[in-house]
Order: C-alpha cells, then sequence, then structure tokens
C-alpha cells in the first residue's frame, strides 16, 4: 500500500415505501489489498426486480475487474451479455466502475448513464476529460460510455452517486429539473470547508441526506452516494489490562508516548497504572453513567479511556450489528465503536494479567476472559470493516 | 462527609451504578453537605474480605453495599 489509505463508504436510501433499493453499491480488495474495485448499478425500475439486476451487474463487474480484466473489456462484457429492456429498449442497469490501483497510484473509471462522478482536490471540485466509447448491446443499439483515469493525490475525494441524488425534487418548484450539478457539488464542496476531514461515510450520509430534504423526505427513486476518500492512515492504539509482571507497567506509559495516533485505554487498573506513571489526573465523565456500562474518563494525552471487559463487549455488539439501534453519544461503548471505526490500523497492547474479580463465580458469565474479547474485537475489525489489526500481549 | 463510589468493572455490575444514582438524588434533596466521587476502581474488589459494590465514606470502607445498607449508614452518620 502507498502512503496513503483509502476509505470507501456509501449510504443509501430506498425509494419511499420501498423495502429493497434497487441501487446497489459493492466494493472489494484485491491483490493483497493494492487493488480495489468498487461498483455503482442502478437497476431498471425500482423494489426487488431493479435490485436483482442492479446485483447482478456489479457482482460480474467486481469480479471480473478483480481478477485482473481491464476495465474497458468489463464494461464491454457486461453492455454485451445483459439485456436490455424490451419494451423500453434502454439498457437494464446503469453502471460506475471504479478500479483503483494503488500500486500504480491511478484510478480508472468506466461510466454507463449514472450521473457522471465528481472529483474534489484541494477542496475544489477537478474537471477531468472523458473519453467516449460506443459499444453495441445485444440487439445492436450503440451506447455511449465515459472512460476517465486520474493520478491520485493525497485528500482527493471522490464520489460518485445515483440518479436518485441529481433527480431529487424533480418537479418541484424550485427544483423543476432536479438536483443541478453545480449545486451538488457546491453543496458537497461546503460541508468539506466546515468538516475539513469529513469521512467518506461523513459525506455520503451527508449527500443522501440533502438529497433526501429536498425530496420532501419521500425519496422519489433509491437514493445512493459512495464517496472514496484518499488519506493518510488513521491509527489508533488500544491499550488494555496491566502487565502479567507489574515491573512492566512502565511499558504502558512508553507505549503511549511512542504512539502516533489516537491513544485509548479500556480498563481501570491500566488508566490508573498511566496516570500513575504519567502524572496525570483522572476525572469521570459523570454524563455517560449507566445501568449498563461504567462511566467514561478523561486523562491528558489520551483520546478515550474507559472500563475495560463491559465496555469493550458493548462495542462488539455494536460491530456486530453495524451501529446502535438509538445513538446514545454518552455510552462509552458507543464512542470506542466509532473510534475503532474511523480508524484504518488499530494496534492492540494486551496485558494478560488475570483479573482475580473476574473469577468470582459471583460475576455474571459476560465478563469472558480479557484475551478472548480482544480476540473478538480484532478479528470482526479485520474481516468485517476491513481494518489493519495487530495484537501484541505484554 | 466524603463519599466514594468504586464504579469499577466488578462494582458497577453488581449496582454501584443504582448507588450513584440514589446519592446524587439525594444531594439534590437534602441539605446534608456531602461531597461524592465516583473513582473508576477502588482496588478492594479483588481482596477475598471484600465484596462488591465498594463504597468509602470518610475513608472507611463498606462492602456488598446496597441503598438499603446505604440509607442505613447515612442515617447513623
Amino acid at each position: 500500500m502507498g502512503d496513503f489509505f483509502v476509505e470507501v463508504d456509501h449510504a443509501q436510501l430506498s425509494k419511499h415505501n420501498k423495502q429493497v433499493p434497487g441501487d446497489v453499491f459493492l466494493s472489494k480488495k484485491a491483490d493483497k489489498e493494492n487493488r480495489i474495485v468498487s461498483v455503482l448499478a442502478d437497476g431498471l425500475g425500482s423494489g426487488i426486480k431493479a435490485n436483482v439486476l442492479a446485483t447482478l451487474t456489479t457482482t460480474i463487474s467486481v469480479n471480473l475487474t478483480c481478477n485482473s480484466v481491464d476495465i474497458k473489456d468489463t464494461a464491454e462484457t457486461i453492455m454485451k451479455t445483459l439485456p436490455e429492456c424490451k419494451e423500453r429498449k434502454i439498457s437494464y442497469s446503469t453502471f460506475t466502475i471504479i478500479d483503483i490501483d494503488l500500486r500504480a497510484n491511478q484510478v480508472e473509471i468506466m461510466e454507463f448513464d449514472n450521473p457522471g462522478f465528481m472529483l474534489f482536490r484541494d477542496q475544489k471540485r477537478k474537471s477531468l476529460e472523458k473519453s467516449k466509447i460506443d459499444m453495441n448491446n445485444p440487439i445492436g443499439t450503440s451506447q455511449t460510455l465515459y472512460y476517465s483515469q486520474f493520478n491520485i493525490e493525497l485528500g482527493d475525494r471522490l464520489i460518485v452517486f445515483s440518479d436518485g441524488v441529481s433527480q431529487a425534487g424533480i418537479g418541484n418548484k424550485n427544483y423543476s429539473l432536479g438536483w443541478p450539478e453545480e449545486e451538488i457539488a457546491s453543496t458537497v464542496k461546503e460541508r468539506m470547508s466546515r468538516l475539513k476531514d469529513a469521512s467518506a461515510r461523513e459525506l455520503s450520509n451527508f449527500l443522501v441526506e440533502e438529497a433526501h430534504k429536498i425530496d420532501g423526505k419521500e425519496a422519489k427513486d433509491d437514493i445512493t452516494s459512495a464517496c472514496f476518500y484518499f488519506r493518510s492512515p488513521r491509527r489508533t492504539l488500544l491499550i488494555t489490562g496491566p502487565p502479567v509482571d507489574k515491573s512492566d507497567d512502565y511499558k504502558i506509559k512508553r507505549k503511549v508516548e511512542q504512539f502516533g495516533g489516537k491513544k485509548i485505554i479500556c480498563g481501570g487498573t491500566t488508566s490508573k497504572i498511566y496516570a500513575r506513571l504519567a502524572d496525570k489526573e483522572i476525572n469521570v465523565n459523570l454524563e455517560s453513567i449507566n445501568k449498563d456500562i461504567p462511566p467514561d474518563s478523561e486523562i491528558e494525552g489520551l483520546d478515550l479511556v474507559t472500563e475495560g471487559i463491559l465496555t469493550m463487549s458493548r462495542a462488539i455488539e455494536l460491530l456486530e450489528a453495524g451501529g446502535p439501534d438509538k445513538i446514545d453519544v454518552d455510552d462509552p461503548g458507543y464512542k470506542l465503536y466509532n473510534m475503532l471505526k474511523d480508524s484504518d490500523y488499530i494496534k492492540f497492547v494486551v496485558g494478560t494479567k488475570i483479573n482475580e474479580v473476574h473469577q468470582n463465580p459471583n460475576i455474571p458469565e459476560d465478563l469472558g476472559l480479557r484475551k478472548n474479547v480482544v480476540k473478538k474485537m480484532a478479528e470482526l475489525l479485520r474481516d468485517k470493516y476491513l481494518k489493519k489489526v495487530e495484537i501484541e500481549y505484554i | 462527609m466524603k463519599i466514594r463510589i468504586c464504579l469499577g468493572t466488578c462494582c458497577h455490575l453488581m449496582g454501584g451504578a443504582d448507588l450513584y444514582n440514589f446519592l446524587e438524588e439525594q444531594l439534590e434533596k437534602s441539605n446534608r453537605d456531602f461531597e461524592l466521587e465516583t473513582p473508576s476502581c477502588l482496588d478492594y474488589c479483588n481482596q477475598a474480605d471484600y465484596e462488591a459494590p465498594i463504597v468509602e465514606i470518610d475513608e472507611e470502607i463498606h462492602d456488598d453495599v446496597t441503598i438499603e445498607k446505604l440509607k442505613n449508614i447515612l442515617n447513623q452518620e
């Protein structure tokens, strides 16, 4: 991987009263994480049928491109093999294929009938020249596709979206022709200038929400937006548990001091060791007191200080579920979940001293061994959230 | 009066948060002058002689504390 990390995320809302969206976004890493292939497809119509059509398009094109098929050939295969609607004489699914090659520092994009992608560099929209490619579909109708290519620069943000965004508000007094491209771009730019480090998740959510508002909170079509943010990797250190040997306590302080990135301590005893060695005060955040999880604390120099096993178990629940049903910003487990989710590289430093308290038979079985809880959390972050994870035991 | 309620894993699980909420209510209601602290762990629960939740009142340790027990202690003080 180069000197930057590619954060990919998307947001989606189904057409009002439809359970299943007809837009599908799919992303896959290939070549030992040196390539990322993503496809946004919008199936003809809406609901289940559109979803099946779009799923076919995304799955085939992601897999072909990941298997080193040239992006233009992938597009041609899709165009030639998948039929068009007999009644409407239009293609069954529009698509945008994005092939990111981190070794070559290059992005290639093939677009067919989706709204054009937007590239933002240095907070400004960057226009790119697109080459026009004509391809015939199975019944010989010529269709026009667009090919673009650019070299990645640190801080670039690439945004793609379905026509649910560009046609938001269509027919309304102020948006008779939908949401104009320049307005979409200026709305995104304004958001980025306010929130300079906005994540891919925040930006894609924002764009979908704005389009939804323009639609009067009743989406006229499926609204999908995906964002690619090329940035420096976000690193997080999570220390939990005291070392086996008390004489190794100094390692906790040293690890914190030497790490570049966000720093978290999960564990009352561990945070006390750090506070004592670093000569810092611990201030308990009483706002976060709730029945399920002990409150978090503040220690100067650390980004988050929480209790250990219960808070980590809560974060695991949220990671498994993909988020909370109801957001409670004071919930220490939610804070931990958010910080982990917003990191690309997470280093766990796990003290292996057995906590005698947790061996007490009166304590609920929720209190698994710290090592197992960390292992589960690390697996989830690695497998489900594609994070780079490292575990060191002390 | 200085009251410290342990909110470490063990004490929290065994009802520490309920004790805190009760005391906070008392603090608002009564005219008694007491200082309430919630350390992340008082380190008593790993000693065989003590059972969670632990509350320290004016440097005296009380273990296996319930709201009823706490009411009695406060009435005696």
